[in-house]
């Protein structure tokens, strides 16, 4: 009567062993050509110029598909597909010389016709461009021979070379654009080999010599599984690690980088302007002195982020300091409120988005107005509610979100957006700034914008998203900050 | 037996057609829209309307219904909204990798759970029955995601003898294959086998004292074969039932353990459609479920129905 029992019992345990005991030790190669980096967030599809993901740039930017100019890891403007550019001295004309030789993954070769096709395309009726509003400016594309394209804008546009850079302005061939969300031919170094949905997208390179030949990006959306792959060596790291608190882990690791740098996300405390009591700026002002930046970064980062105190980013050459402009003072903002007549304090709701930052980061915020009397409720909503409630309905008094469109101060000035902010003079600084090209100048009226938004409490302003990089050692060439989203694989090697 | 069998199907269609009905308006009322979610915050408005013709969202609700109706009894699947390809490629990638796991995981949860609760109905009240019902016990109440987590921490980082996660496909080999698969197995398997350890005790211990084994016994038959030949056949009867029960479970067992294993399964494809609101995706693999999840367990009644040695009453 035992044995059958045990004889079970035993096989089930060999079954075990079995399975687990069986692995071959990996083999200990020179110098590797191969990564393999893990992504948050799976693309839906992987054509750039249709929809608003940012996970398709993070695997075909500059790697398969290439535009006119492109970003640089510094947030500055490159040729790319065009070697050069005259812009006419009213600024309206930009006539781009294009590279030669240049052939798209299916061997279709590059020329002008390629980039009046798809400046057309996305700027046509039937566009699905997630960012439409880049081309707007533009009035005509002409090519004027194989290898020269003129661009006349209908008024002018000091952004519009940084525009072309964008992943949603890539230049695509006629033959494949149908297809590009399945099968993405471009004209960048990597091209497309496979794409598992739910795991993973394979590319290998074009020039045999080339230093990375195999790349995969996985797709690991559980922050646990994510600090689990890396340590287990399944995966050689993530441009963009998602847990802020298991940094420390891997900085007392000896295996691995830990690059902190910056994002384009300006995390803030959306604010609906045109729902009361937000819709004097004095609750704002008051709400903003009571917001302690240290405290929370300190709680819901880990430490890890820029405080910022307006909307543009700590790392761009036109930022400035200010987050002085409201400092951390209680009596001031008890008195603000006391002036509104709101003596007794408030409640409001505060809808919470899924990311970390937004879930955790709402709980100490809630904790900190509570401190000037200011009650709220916290509702936590999924993100595609999200999107319908506070984003389109704007059914909501206050939100926290990350906003991580590079250079995106101009959304205070959009009719209609969420924020329901109007400000004459913001409208006049960025009419301004659309008009000027000269850096300089450019520069001197985004200050001035930034100054505006700050002011006038628009949002509470809370602080930069940091880009987390952990890799193996040895992986060099990866981005440490992301002036656009992108994990651009042309300059990553082993050491 | 004819007419029993044409009530059957026709319950099973009544049903699925109740389930796609409940499907179709939840998905509805669910706040959210599709294309919205494509474009994010850049949504202007012209490229949302452009979109929203392209999904095929601006036809009224019911139009949409009948048109899913039409393609449910073609046996065809529409076209993801997120994926833009057609559900049925996906649901068959993901199949490919969920049901492999769901049958190892019964296959673990029934090697263990099974002679577990032998052991401990034939040793009842003493030391090996206590130390089956505490398996049991901690079997049933530690979560599976968690169990998982503890699972990668001991044999994918600190041994390093299996992968964290993800799935290679079969075409690596079945022993790799088995090897990704083995730990969200264990995780999604070991709660199930708590479980069936205890039904199997009880229903041992219900059949042990049962008119039929005093018989036997008076009869001279060999403890053993009491037990292997009439205990364990009478008691594999609620055990089948329960384990119809839970593989409906292991399916939703496994949307929690393939996001932590980032396996490409059913499971995180449903996971993912629902929280991006592809609605095609969902509603085809949502249907999908059920409908396997209704053929279960007819499939289990009947096979209850033969292993059950009583004779059989007419209807």
């Amino acid at each position: 009567m035992k044995m059958p029992v045990n004889v079970c019992l035993i096989l089930s345990f060999l079954m075990f062993g079995l399975v687990s005991g069986v692995v071959a030790p990996s083999a200990v190669a020179q110098v590797r050509d191969d990564v393999v980096l893990g992504m948050a967030l799976e693309p839906p599809h992987l054509d750039p110029t249709t929809g608003n993901a940012a996970a398709i740039d993070e695997v075909v930017y500059a790697n398969i598909f290439q535009g006119l100019t492109r970003i640089d890891r510094t947030g500055a403007v490159q040729p790319q597909l065009a070697t050069s550019w005259v812009i006419s001295d009213d600024g309206l004309d930009y006539t781009f010389t294009l590279k030669s030789g240049v052939t798209f993954h299916d061997g279709a070769s590059f020329d002008s016709r390629d980039v009046v096709f798809s400046l057309e395309r996305a700027r046509g009726e039937a566009s699905t461009n997630g960012q439409k509003g880049l081309f707007a400016a533009i009035e005509t594309v002409v090519a004027l021979d194989p290898e020269t394209v003129r661009v006349t804008l209908s008024r002018p546009q000091g952004s519009f070379l940084f525009n072309m850079g964008w992943g949603d302005a890539v230049i695509v061939s006629s033959q494949s654009a149908e297809t590009n969300k399945t099968n993405p031919i471009g004209t960048g170094p990597f091209k497309f080999v496979s794409w598992t949905p739910g795991d993973r997208v394979d590319l290998a390179a074009r020039d045999p010599e080339a230093p990375i030949q195999r790349a995969t990006f996985r797709f690991i959306a559980e922050p646990a599984a994510q600090q689990a792959a890396i340590l287990a060596g399944d995966i050689d790291g993530f441009a963009n690690f998602s847990a802020p608190e298991s940094v420390i882990l891997f900085e007392r690791d000896g295996r691995f980088d830990v690059v902190i740098g910056s994002t384009e996300g300006e995390t803030i405390l959306s604010t609906n302007n045109l729902s009361p009591p937000f819709d004097d700026i004095r609750v704002r002002q008051a709400v903003a002195h009571a917001i302690d930046r240290v405290e929370l970064i300190e709680a819901a980062q880990f430490g890890l982020g820029t405080p910022i105190g307006s909307h543009f980013a700590p790392h761009h050459p036109a930022y400035i300091d200010l987050t002085g402009t409201y400092a951390l003072d209680l009596d001031r903002a008890r008195a603000l409120l006391a002036e509104a007549g709101l003596t007794d304090g408030f409640s409001a709701t505060l809808k919470l988005p899924p990311p970390a930052y937004a879930r955790r980061g709402g709980e100490i915020i809630a904790a900190q107005l509570a401190r000037i009397g200011i009650e709220l409720e916290l509702i936590p909503v999924e993100w595609a509610t999200w999107l319908v409630q506070v984003f389109r309905g704007k059914d909501y008094d206050l939100t926290i979100v990350a906003h991580t469109e590079p250079l995106d101060i101009g959304i205070y000035n959009n009719e209609g957006y969420y924020f329901q902010y109007r400000s004459e003079a913001l409208a006049a600084v960025l009419a301004d700034l659309d008009r000027t090209a000269i850096a300089d100048q450019r520069f001197a009226l985004m200050g001035e914008a930034q100054r505006i938004v700050a002011e006038d409490a628009v949002n509470g302003y809370l602080f930069q998203l940091p880009k987390i990089g952990i890799w193996r050692t040895g992986l060099t060439g990866l981005w440490e900050n992301s002036p656009i989203q992108a994990n651009d694989l042309t300059e990553v090697r082993w050491q | 037996m004819l007419s029993y069998f044409a009530r059957r199907i026709l319950v099973f269609a009544a049903t699925l057609l109740a389930a796609a009905l409940a499907i179709f308006v939840v998905l509805e009322v669910l706040p959210g829209d599709p294309a919205l979610v494509i474009l994010g915050l850049g949504a202007d408005d012209a490229v949302l309307t452009a979109l929203r013709a392209d999904l095929g969202l601006d036809r009224p609700a019911y139009i949409r219904f009948f048109h899913w109706l039409g393609d449910l009894l073609r046996l065809e699947t529409g076209v993801s909204h997120t994926y833009d390809v057609p559900v049925g490629g996906l649901i068959a990638s993901g199949l490919g990798v969920t049901g492999p796991l769901a049958l190892f995981a019964i296959g673990i949860a029934l090697v263990l759970g099974v002679p577990l609760g032998l052991i401990a109905a034939t040793r009842r009240n003493r030391p090996g029955d206590y130390g089956v019902m505490i398996f049991a016990q901690v079997g049933m109440a530690v979560p599976n995601f968690w169990f998982a987590i503890l699972l990668v921490l001991l044999f994918a980082i600190t041994l390093g003898w299996l992968p964290a996660g993800g799935f290679d496909g079969w075409q690596q080999g079945f022993l790799p294959g088995l090897q990704s698969l083995f730990l969200p197995a264990l995780s999604l398997g070991l709660p199930e086998a708590a479980i069936l350890a205890r039904v199997t005790r009880s229903a041992v211990l219900e059949t042990l004292g049962a008119d039929f084994v005093r018989t036997a016994r008076a009869k001279g038959a060999s403890e053993s074969r009491i037990l292997l030949r009439h205990v364990l056949h009478a008691a594999s009867i609620p055990v089948l039932t329960i384990m119809g029960l839970q593989i409906a479970l292991l399916l939703a067992g496994s949307i929690v353990v393939e996001r932590i294993f980032f396996l490409p399964g059913l499971g995180k494809l449903l996971f993912q459609a629902a929280s991006q609101r592809d609605l095609v995706t969902v509603r085809d693999t949502v249907m999908l479920v059920v409908a396997a999840v209704i053929a279960i367990n007819f499939l289990v009644d009947a096979l209850a129905a033969l292993i059950d040695p009583r004779p059989k009453v007419s209807a």
